[in-house]
């Protein structure tokens, strides 16, 4: 593998890195927005 | 005849097989146990290695032999390592870390992810020096992991793609590991300034039970979909984090982060130091790779610590960007060292559960990053 090739891929894997990492981060914050929602909505229920 | 049974013992014994190379060996064990004993670096993983390694390198054991044939037995270490070779331990010993885990921080301020993402900087870093030497795309792999700051899954991968480089590897991660208090603090003072430093954060948000039990479900469904291979590091750990946080079954949760993973730990690191024989580490090319862990370790200290700064300006000062060096995974020495040298620029700074966030992000990122190192070259 040439030293092009290399930095090829490593900057590959950092991106997907981030990518997957920044997709968790989203979802997170839609799951505590969701949850927040929801327990308002059992709160205001009872 | 007297003499002819001597010479026979003498000749079965291990001592007329002892060259230059098995006492070296033995040596470099001895130093082992002596970080581990008395340095205290990393006993638990380190002092079972070191063991390994000195049960490998006593001639005529044939512990770690291959069966000669289908219907005689091979040695005991042989078997045991099957686990390592099989990528189960590694996959064990993180549903036992799952359990220990408390992934609050990181719910809390979902942004650290970033600061995990960051800090396996040192692992492309490692990656692209390391074939520049010579090594091929598999090995290379396998040393930058190294940067991860993650044992088991430095050792899942290496075991994958370059097991004639597993002792070396897992001797300098776990090494590195225990000297995170030396290799960290010079770097994060010398790219941060005293009033970044100085920066007291806001305190955590309290995070419900159901964010905690949901966490888990949905970060193994994502991070599976998007990297298979990365199932069965991920899967156990929130597996494990589920066990715990479900609160329903204590005593798996229970077994998973007391017994189960001890007996692993043990099996893990006797069966690792066991293939660090002298044909396969003593070469130039462990030099070479413990080199370049210590270069991946600093290089991701360096990420983490830039993208806290670059949190810092974003957020108009309220990230201290101490805590990206967290995101290194060695949970929880690195948070520990954020918080030692935040609280020695400000002693009213208290930034250890801030940088925990990082900290985990750290582990799910190196576990991603080895995923995808595994689907490249796998």
């Amino acid at each position: 593998m040439s030293f092009f090739e290399s930095i090829t891929i490593a900057l590959f894997c950092l991106v997907v890195v981030f990518t997957v990492l920044s997709v968790l981060c989203i979802f997170i914050k839609l799951q505590t927005f969701i949850i927040k929602k929801f327990e308002a909505a059992i709160k205001r229920t009872e | 005849m007297f003499t002819d049974a001597l010479i026979q013992l003498w000749k079965d014994s291990g001592f007329a097989a002892l060259n230059w190379q098995y006492l070296i060996m033995i040596a470099i064990s001895c130093i082992l146990f002596y970080l581990a004993i008395v340095k205290k670096f990393e006993p638990l993983l380190l002092l079972p290695i070191a063991f390994g390694m000195l049960l490998a390198n006593l001639p005529m054991t044939g512990l770690m032999a291959e069966p000669p044939s289908s219907t005689e037995p091979g040695g005991m270490l042989y078997y045991l390592y099957l686990g390592v070779k099989k990528g189960i331990y590694p996959s064990l010993i993180f549903l036992g870390i799952g359990v220990m885990t408390d992934f609050g921080p990181l719910i809390a301020r979902p942004i650290s992810l970033l600061l995990g993402a960051a800090a396996q900087l040192g692992i492309v870093v490692a990656f692209v020096i390391a074939i520049a030497l010579g090594f091929t795309p598999q090995q290379a792999a396998s040393i930058g992991i190294i940067g991860g700051a993650d044992g088991p899954t430095a050792i899942y991968l290496t075991t994958k793609l370059a097991p004639e480089l597993l002792p070396a590897i897992a001797i300098a991660a776990y090494s590195y590991m225990a000297l995170i208090p030396m290799i960290q603090p010079p770097i994060m003072k010398l790219l941060t300034t005293q009033k970044e430093r100085e920066t007291k954060m806001e305190q955590l948000r309290p995070v419900s039970k159901l964010e905690k039990v949901c966490f888990p479900i949905i970060v193994t469904i994502l991070c599976v979909l998007l990297l298979p291979s990365v199932a069965p590091l991920i899967g156990m750990l929130m597996l494990g984090n589920l066990f715990k946080e479900s609160g329903v079954v204590d005593r798996l949760s229970d077994t998973a982060q007391n017994a189960l993973i001890n007996i692993v730990t043990i099996f893990l690191g006797v069966t690792v130091g066991a293939t660090a024989k002298a044909d396969t580490f003593l070469r130039p090319e462990t030099l070479k790779i413990i080199a370049l862990g210590l270069m991946a370790f600093m290089f991701s200290t360096v990420g983490g610590v830039l993208l806290g700064k670059l949190l810092y300006y974003i957020t108009g000062g309220k990230i201290n960007p101490l805590i990206g060096s967290a995101g290194v995974s060695a949970v929880p020495m690195a948070a520990r060292v954020s918080q030692i040298v935040g609280q020695k620029a400000n002693p009213t700074n208290y930034l250890l559960m801030h940088a925990m966030g990082p900290n985990v992000a750290g582990v799910i990122g190196s576990a991603v990053a080895a995923g995808i190192l595994l689907s490249l070259f796998g």
